[in-house]
């Protein structure tokens, strides 16, 4: 059975002619090239490397906004006490008309922030009777009595009664009573000022980890990760995606992605990431499966950038 | 060996310190936001420079052909 | 009196066997003249032609300074100058792999350098590039600095939206380093061996065909197949 040739998809037989051509020199003298290449522009540039953030460094710099956002860990309100899964079912997560593929996955990495960011924490303190006590009395309360305390902690926040004097953190009794939620937040950012934190909240064994799942969730559920990012030009709104610390280049590759999240029906949506997950799903189809897609791969002909590329052969013939 | 090697590196630490503040060109509108560093534009400008050379450059052949 | 080794003769009573198959099956397809040419069609007379040995070169660069950090372990390019140096090397090797990938692609797309039967070339080339963004993104989130948990606590949205966060966890810097060093190179080796294999099997695709040169049927013989 013969089909109907066509330009776009097949090729006639090549008769000929040929020309000399030692692969192993080409690919010899490109690895050279290459090599010299890059040992050049690290010789002339480098590579970044800015140290890494410690709760310690955000508790020491920023210790209000640090106790702002403990607050939120303990009464549930935090970012990743909100997320769903694969976290927690505290949320639906990024869906289509109520359909959430993460929800629909499941919790595979269950992380309860009351306990795992404070509670625990606060409760493993050596030497310290009234923290570790603080712990037992909130447990022991009603859910409705937390939910009391809670709530007028977070007012206290909101209305500017809390404070960082001499090293230690002061709340406005006037917007109690906290019952043992004051202790507890002011022995947690006490914690992280010590360095204690960072390593308490690490997944895994105490002495050797490599997961850092959970300080990195609080990290983020805080301000002075972001602030640092934002200052480094690499937050969302940013095309951050794209950038790299100073005046280093990026990834400029990964442009398409990024500038999903810039046009405003999808920076404006809670499900900007499901949808551009789609859409560079849908993208990437398209790439993958040029060969087939008329009108697609009809591009080269029509555009005729190959008779630069293939000029001398066509002088020839 | 190794203490001239760790001695060159720190030498040419970085010819040219591009670990300051980064520049960054940007402008939006209501429905959409720009926003590119110039080592990026630079990256993105010199590829397509160079796709443009590839194509017309003359290349060097032998005068060996034709089986 | 020594013995000399001896190679038995080729029984065809024998090609029955697996080892007989693919030996076939791997001289018919790649014979040792295409796996290494000594000729190639002269249409092949551009500089955009380099850029896919080039791509090549840059792996092998990225592989050697990743294998080269990961003798020392993680941490030993924040505490030396040498290690910064090798580091240095590998970021911009990645970056230099990137920039010749992406002009190749272009120079292929232009050729539509999927005509005569070379789907699976185009098709693989894809999948390298995709596989490598994730292999990148796995280098990433492995350098135990600030970047990393930047970057990290950001892309995590993402993977979580569609449900793959459940089990590729860009927090998990331990999951993200052992991805990063063996199972994404070794898959990412593979996709570009198959894709330079195909290349080698069907041969550089052949210019657009002059006008009034356009065969009536189609053939899809594939110029030295």
């Amino acid at each position: 059975m013969t089909k109907r040739f066509n330009p776009d998809r097949d090729v006639a037989p090549y008769p000929g002619p040929w020309r000399r051509y030692d692969i192993l020199k080409e690919g010899t003298i490109a690895f050279v090239v290459i090599a010299i290449l890059a040992t050049l522009l690290s010789v002339l540039f480098s590579s970044p490397d800015a140290k890494a953030i410690t709760i310690q460094q955000w508790g020491t710099a920023q210790p209000l906004d640090f106790a702002t956002t403990a607050m939120t860990e303990l009464d549930g309100t935090s970012g990743t006490a909100t997320y769903g899964a694969p976290y927690n079912h505290n949320g639906l997560g990024q869906n289509f008309a109520g359909f959430s593929p993460a929800k629909f996955v499941g919790v595979h990495l269950p992380i309860d922030t009351a306990w795992d960011f404070v509670l625990h924490p606060v409760s493993t303190l050596p030497d310290n009777p009234v923290a570790t006590g603080a712990v037992k009395t909130y447990l022991a309360a009603s859910a409705a009595q937390q939910a009391t305390w809670n709530a007028n902690y977070e007012n206290a926040i909101a209305k500017n009664g809390l404070s960082f004097t001499a090293g230690q953190l002061v709340v406005d009794p006037k917007y109690g009573p906290y019952g043992p939620v004051s202790t507890i937040i002011s022995a947690e950012t006490s914690m992280a000022r010590s360095g204690a934190l960072d390593t308490s909240l690490i997944a895994g064994q105490p002495f050797y980890t490599t997961n850092y799942t959970k300080p990195l969730l609080f990290l983020a559920d805080g301000t002075y990760l972001a602030g640092i990012a934002q200052a480094e030009h690499l937050t969302g709104d940013q095309w951050g995606v794209m950038n790299e610390a100073g005046n280093f280049p990026g990834q400029a590759w990964l442009w398409l992605y990024t500038a999903w999240y810039q046009w405003s029906p999808i920076s404006n949506s809670d499900n900007a990431d499901l949808w551009v997950f789609v859409l560079m799903g849908v993208v990437s189809a398209g790439l993958l499966f040029v060969p087939f897609i008329p009108g697609l791969r009809s591009i080269p002909r029509w555009t005729r950038v190959y008779k630069l590329i293939w000029r001398e052969h066509y002088r020839g013939s | 060996m190794v203490a001239l090697l760790s001695m060159w590196t720190q030498i040419l630490g970085a010819v040219v310190n591009l670990n300051t503040e980064g520049h960054y060109l940007h402008w939006n509108n209501s429905w959409f936001s720009f926003y590119i560093s110039y080592a990026n534009l630079i990256v993105i400008i010199l590829m397509i420079v160079v796709f443009i050379l590839a194509l017309v450059l003359p290349f060097p052949h032998s005068k060996d052909r034709d089986r | 009196m020594t013995a000399e080794a001896t190679t038995p003769p080729i029984d065809p009573a024998d090609a029955d066997q697996w080892s007989a198959k693919v030996r076939n099956a791997w001289l018919e397809n790649l014979p040792p003249e295409k796996l290494l040419p000594d000729r190639q069609p002269a249409y092949v007379a551009s500089w955009i032609y380099v850029f896919g040995v080039a791509t090549l070169s840059a792996l092998g660069v990225v592989i050697l300074t990743g294998l080269t950090l990961s003798l020392a372990g993680p941490a030993w390019w924040h505490e030396s100058s040498i290690g910064h140096f090798v580091n240095s090397v590998h970021l911009w090797s990645v970056e230099l792999f990137f920039f010749t990938m992406v002009v190749h692609l272009w120079g292929k797309f232009f050729m539509a350098a999927w005509r005569g039967k070379r789907a699976l070339t185009w098709m693989t080339g894809c999948v390298c590039f995709f596989a490598s963004i994730v292999a990148g993104f796995t280098g990433y989130v492995s350098q135990s600095n600030f970047d990393a948990q930047w970057i990290s606590t950001q892309a995590k949205d993402g993977f979580n939206s569609s449900g793959l966060g459940a089990f590729f966890n860009a927090l998990n810097y331990g999951q993200m380093l052992t991805l990063h060093i063996t199972v994404l190179p070794i898959a990412v080796g593979i996709v570009v061996l198959l894709h330079v294999l195909l290349v080698r099997k069907k041969g550089v695709v052949p210019p657009f065909a002059v006008a009034g040169e356009t065969p009536d049927e189609t053939t899809t013989e594939v110029a030295g197949a």
